[in-house]
């Protein structure tokens, strides 16, 4: 079984967090009635194998009328969830579904599914189906938590989901971060430092990376204690080399404990990764200002105004 | 001339839902969207599940029958608007200039900066006027749509998740169509300098160019006399196509080089 990757970014919306997940795979039919179940069997070992060639040309072969077996659908969905026909993923999905499939999996592929094409009642439903079916399982309060918090806003309803994560994994190191990110906007900073600390430190027992605490940890010392901001920052960018985010914090704090050059480096490659980041333009514009490049100063100011003008203030 | 066009370009870049641009790959309701908490929500899964039978639909004869039947089963529904989009199109594809504009005012009645309707109709209304002094309203509607469709463009505010560069060729292949839209409509009306003036501007501004704007541009400049001018936008057009448009302004080019009746005397 292939866990449902979530990109571990915070500040992203959870659309964008979803662009690619694995989608959980049932296990190999072994019945005796072997036969029927082959095309199933077959799929599913292409999936596994990541063959996606092979599996989009086997999933082009089964239509919903014909086939009624709703595993085999579930699995024609996925394929082409990554092939990025969505609404075909959608459509055998509730094949799958309707065929009486009511797996969790099933429920929480048809969730994400909903949520990218951005009905959210529908993925409300399909969460809750899938936490009904097994309680046990934190994923749906994570993704019911992270709508809450990047659709709504809404921070307080959206720690709830967080804490139902944690009490069902108390290891579950995205469940920390994204409850402290809550409590951050919430301005609850000590609390919100106290998560991500826990995040950074389970991620670490785990063997794994992310760069998502050290940048809250780093945001919540900017004002207060820049030096410790920029120790957070730069393991925010060893840990998320590609993350723009990572390196406009680390301009930050170079420009609030007075190093300039370091501040433009910094902020320079947070606009060569992404080069509509408005914040690290306003950074490069003043930095650039006080360094006594006038010219530059100007580019980066003219671009920041376009920016706001074409994109408001998100 | 259909001024029906692939969106491909468009489409590719990015569906703004908020802007109601349904295209054959992509969805209705999928892709970034400007106002997410405030976007369309089917109230059950079946009625999801018509309306992505409209999105799915292979061609236009099916999508409006599709489109058609979701409008009759939810009638109430909140993706009326974008099932209304998806209307409008086929009925476009379809050549039938009385549906699209029945279907693109009600589309601008459910959602009045739709740029897809305000576009399409800008377009289509040029398209089919025959006698531009009868039609005159006609005209001055589609001139309408094609101006508030500039306002609304230059106005938008976009989702964080189209980058910049991407957004600019979106803009400019969109304010390209409203500009062609603007040349069509003072050609019908005889204002031919007018009509070339907007016809350049629609070149200048399609980061793609068309041939169908350069036929136009070309045919028009050979109206006024501008011979050289027009030679060339027709050269180019014919190196673009697609093909009606090459053979038309291949035509237009042997005209041009036809020696004058004055001529032919001496």
């Amino acid at each position: 079984m292939v866990a449902m990757a979530v990109a571990f970014h915070g500040g992203h919306t959870l659309a964008q967090t979803l662009a690619g997940p694995d989608f959980e795979l049932p296990g190999i039919h072994a019945g005796v009635d072997g036969d029927r179940y082959a095309p199933r069997n077959r799929l599913l070992q292409l999936i596994h194998d990541r063959a996606w060639v092979e599996a989009a040309q086997l999933a082009a072969k089964t239509t919903k009328a014909e086939d009624t077996d709703p595993q085999l659908h579930y699995l024609v969905g996925v394929v082409l969830w990554q092939q990025q026909d969505k609404v075909g993923a959608i459509q055998h999905f509730r094949t799958a579904e309707r065929l009486g499939l009511r797996e969790p999996y099933l429920h929480k592929a048809l969730g994400v599914a909903y949520f990218d094409a951005h009905q959210f009642e529908l993925f409300k439903q399909q969460m809750e189906r899938a936490s009904a079916r097994d309680q046990s399982d934190p994923q749906p309060h994570l993704y019911l938590g992270r709508y809450t918090e990047s659709v709504h806003g809404d921070y307080a309803g959206a720690i709830r989901h967080f804490e139902r994560v944690i009490e069902l994994d108390p290891k579950h190191a995205e469940g920390y971060s994204y409850l402290a990110y809550c409590l951050e906007r919430l301005d609850q900073r000590e609390a919100a430092r106290k998560n991500y600390r826990t995040s950074a430190e389970l991620l670490e027992q785990e063997g794994l990376s992310s760069s998502w605490p050290y940048q809250g940890l780093a945001r919540l010392a900017l004002d207060s204690e820049p030096r410790s901001a920029a120790d957070w920052a730069r393991k925010a960018v060893q840990t998320g080399l590609d993350d723009f985010r990572a390196h406009s914090l680390l301009a930050r704090s170079h420009e609030r404990n007075g190093n300039l050059p370091e501040a433009v480096n910094a902020a320079r490659e947070a606009v060569r990764l992404n080069p509509d980041h408005a914040a690290s333009h306003y950074l490069l514009f003043t930095t650039y200002r006080r360094l006594g490049d006038t010219d530059a100063a100007q580019r980066h100011l003219s671009h920041f105004q376009e920016l706001k003008r074409v994109y408001g203030d998100q | 001339m259909a001024t029906s066009k692939s969106g491909s370009r468009r489409c590719a870049l990015v569906l703004l839902a908020g802007l109601g641009w349904p295209c054959d790959q992509v969805a209705g309701q999928f892709g970034p969207l400007l106002d997410v908490e405030g976007a369309p929500q089917a109230r059950t899964q079946e009625e999801f599940d018509q309306y992505l039978e409209v999105v799915a639909a292979g061609n236009a004869r099916e999508r409006l029958s599709e489109a058609t039947e979701f409008l009759a089963a939810y009638p109430e529904s909140a993706l009326r608007g974008l099932a209304t989009v998806y209307q409008m199109e086929a009925h476009n594809a379809l050549d039938d200039f009385v549906g699209v504009l029945r279907t693109g005012e009600h589309v601008l009645q459910l959602v009045p900066e739709n740029l897809r309707a305000l576009l399409t109709l800008a377009a289509a209304i040029p398209n089919a006027v025959r006698d531009p002094v009868e039609d005159q309203d006609l005209l001055d509607r589609a001139e309408s749509y094609a101006t508030r469709a500039l306002r609304v463009m230059d106005g938008k505010k976009i989702p964080s998740s189209i980058r910049l560069a991407e957004w600019k060729d979106f803009r400019a292949g969109m304010a390209s169509d409203a500009h062609e839209a603007l040349g069509h409509i003072e050609a019908k009306r005889g204002h031919l300098d007018r009509a070339i003036a907007e016809f350049h501007r629609a070149v200048e501004l399609n980061p793609v160019p068309e041939g169908r704007q350069l036929y136009r541009l070309g045919a028009t400049l050979a109206a006024v006399g501008r011979s050289s001018d027009a030679s060339q936008a027709l050269r180019r057009a014919v190196a673009l196509g697609p093909e009606l448009v090459r053979r038309r302004a291949e035509q237009e080019l042997r005209r041009l080089e036809e020696p004058a009746p004055n001529d032919a005397g001496q």
